[in-house]
């Protein structure tokens, strides 16, 4: 006689299970052996504790995911992916910790498992992230409840010994700002250091709340150096981008509302840069994706995206609504020859129209 | 008077070099005064955004190349709606940009002229333009077709001529251009010679050159 599961058991299968990602109801009864019915009241009850939500929800399915899933987005990487990546953040972690004597950030975490994933050669997804490369899951050394899914790979020494060469690295100093600036100089990231550049920028603004002209033309140096790094990858949105830095370059001349205006550039650029990185970082992925997930990373990647539009839009709108308050004319157009034959080149192709 | 104002006419007045049709659209504004300007739906709706979008597109065309030199010019998907005169274009702006001594202040001046043409364009006709007249699809296709016959390949330049005509219908207006050859009084009369449109259309506005400005 087969012994019936008990709740606890039913609710930790179901854990389990979405671990290797979000899934669908069906999917999830048919796996633990049970009915829709009792999946779906399971659910219900898990989802009150506050373990799973809906990633989700259309007329026909609802697809659940666990609320501590570690993977970015949720995106449905196989097992073999996840628990492979939670390895070598595990092993770093306590490596660095031995070496170091101290912990590491969540940041420097990341820019050293990237290195050793592609130091190493492993056939893992790395995504362009919002502060640049990374895994494609994030590390929690106090969640036990993944931790404990965590399995030993195949090539579990290979990677031990590259973890080893990698904090051997005198570069890794564990430090955050530290961390990116390498990486970016390292993996040849010139977009990810123009808008570092424009943070750092912010930054000293918000510290000194004190706005003057040389700071305003650090600000749109540091713009026009993100323009001319701009990736080719990311041209479907080079409208977005270009408004954004127009807008911008506008609102910075005539130096109006100056700090009111700041925030607003600021905060546009970060809903931006969301936005392309949420973008680079579903394309990184989808290389990785088994097909019979495809379609539920599109889903997945629609909704980010599109939530990501909505509320970019939203600001790009205001920022728009402050550039229009300055008059452009106001501002002048460079004085020098190149200027003047730039111009003549626009009307030339103006006339030939 | 009521203009009806050529798609030149904004983007003269946006510039600031010099140029002799620059000083006459500035001329031209400035004495304004009472007199209304219309600027008409296919421009403003349709062939100003179309040109600023290309504008736009040169602008990263330009910016891929500096900085990328492997960058094949034009193979961007954006790059395919820009016509053999934009690629020209780029590819002066590259000549000149690599003869020019200061590079550093070339690519600031290009990147803000860019920056500041759509912004100078939209708060043009936001400050000046008093009307925007004749909707896209109101465009009589006969009229336009008759046009565009002595004016083929330039669509653009029939649908906006056509739409003056039009207005001009509606209340007398005078068309203000730089075009001295092919926007003429000459064109105009051929709508004549069309006795449907004749019966249609039996007054036809004047033109007037920017270049005539005083």
């Amino acid at each position: 006689m087969v012994a019936r599961k008990t709740p606890e058991q039913i609710k930790k299968e179901i854990l389990d299970l979405l671990f290797e990602g979000p899934k669908g109801i069906n999917e999830i009864a048919e796996r633990i052996s049970s009915n829709w019915p009792t999946t779906n009241s399971y659910l219900d009850k898990l989802k009150e504790e506050g373990a799973v939500n809906e990633i989700l929800i259309t007329d026909k399915m609802k697809v659940y995911r666990r609320t501590d899933d570690p993977v970015y987005y949720s995106i449905p990487f196989n097992r073999e992916i996840r628990t492979k990546t939670l390895f070598i953040l595990r092993e770093i972690d306590k490596a660095w910790k031995k070496e170091r004597g101290v912990d590491l950030s969540k940041t420097a975490l990341q820019k050293l498992a990237v290195d050793v994933i592609k130091h190493c050669n492993l056939n893992l997804p790395v995504l362009s992230f919002h502060y640049g490369l990374t895994t494609c899951a994030s590390f929690d050394s106090s969640n036990q409840s993944i931790l404990s899914l965590i399995e030993e790979p195949e090539n579990k020494e290979e990677i031990i010994i590259c973890i080893k060469e990698v904090i051997n690295n005198k570069e890794h100093t564990g430090i955050a700002y530290k961390e990116r600036d390498y990486q970016y100089r390292k993996y040849k990231m010139p977009f990810y250091l123009a808008k570092e550049e424009l943070t750092k920028l912010f930054l000293f603004h918000e510290k000194d709340k004190e706005t003057n002209k040389e700071m305003n033309l650090k600000i749109q140096k540091a713009l026009l150096e993100l323009s001319l790094n701009y990736p080719l990858k990311l041209e479907r949105f080079y409208n977005d981008f270009e408004k954004f830095i127009s807008n911008s370059q506008i609102i910075l001349s005539t130096r109006k509302n100056e700090a009111q205006n700041l925030e607003i550039i600021k905060g546009t650029l970060t809903h931006l840069w969301d936005k392309l990185t949420t973008f680079t970082s579903f394309k990184d992925s989808e290389s990785f994706i088994d097909r019979a997930d495809k379609q539920l990373f599109e889903q997945i990647m629609d909704l980010n995206i599109n939530f990501k539009e909505m509320t970019y839009q939203t600001q790009v709108e205001e920022l728009e609504s402050a550039a229009q308050d300055s008059d452009p004319f106001e501002i002048n157009m460079p004085k020098d020859e190149a200027s003047n034959n730039i111009q003549k080149l626009i009307l030339e192709s103006l006339e030939s129209k | 008077m009521r203009y009806f104002l050529d798609m030149n006419i904004p983007v003269y007045f946006c510039m600031q070099i010099g140029h002799h049709l620059e000083n006459k659209a500035k001329l031209f504004v400035e004495n304004k005064k009472d007199n209304l300007f219309l600027l008409c739906d296919y421009i403003s709706s349709i062939n100003l955004p179309k040109w600023l979008k290309r504008q736009k597109i040169i602008l990263f065309e330009f910016n891929q190349k500096i900085q990328n030199a492997d960058y094949n010019l034009f193979s961007s998907e954006q790059s395919r709606i820009l016509i053999s005169q934009d690629k020209i274009f780029v590819n002066n702006l590259i000549l000149i940009y690599k003869k020019s001594i200061n590079k550093t202040e070339f690519l600031e001046s290009i990147n803000k002229i860019f920056n500041l043409l759509q912004a100078r364009i939209s708060y043009f006709i936001k400050k000046y333009v008093n009307e925007t007249v004749i909707p896209v699809d109101k465009i009589n296709f006969e009229l336009k077709s008759c046009l565009f016959t002595w004016l083929t390949p330039n669509d653009s330049d029939a649908k906006t001529i056509a739409s003056a005509i039009q207005e001009h219908k509606n209340k007398s207006l005078t068309i203000i251009t730089s075009d001295k050859q092919h926007w003429t009084e000459e064109l105009l009369k051929e709508v004549h010679n069309n006795s449907n449109l004749k019966k249609e259309y039996p007054s036809l506005p004047k033109i007037e050159y920017l270049q005539d400005c005083k």
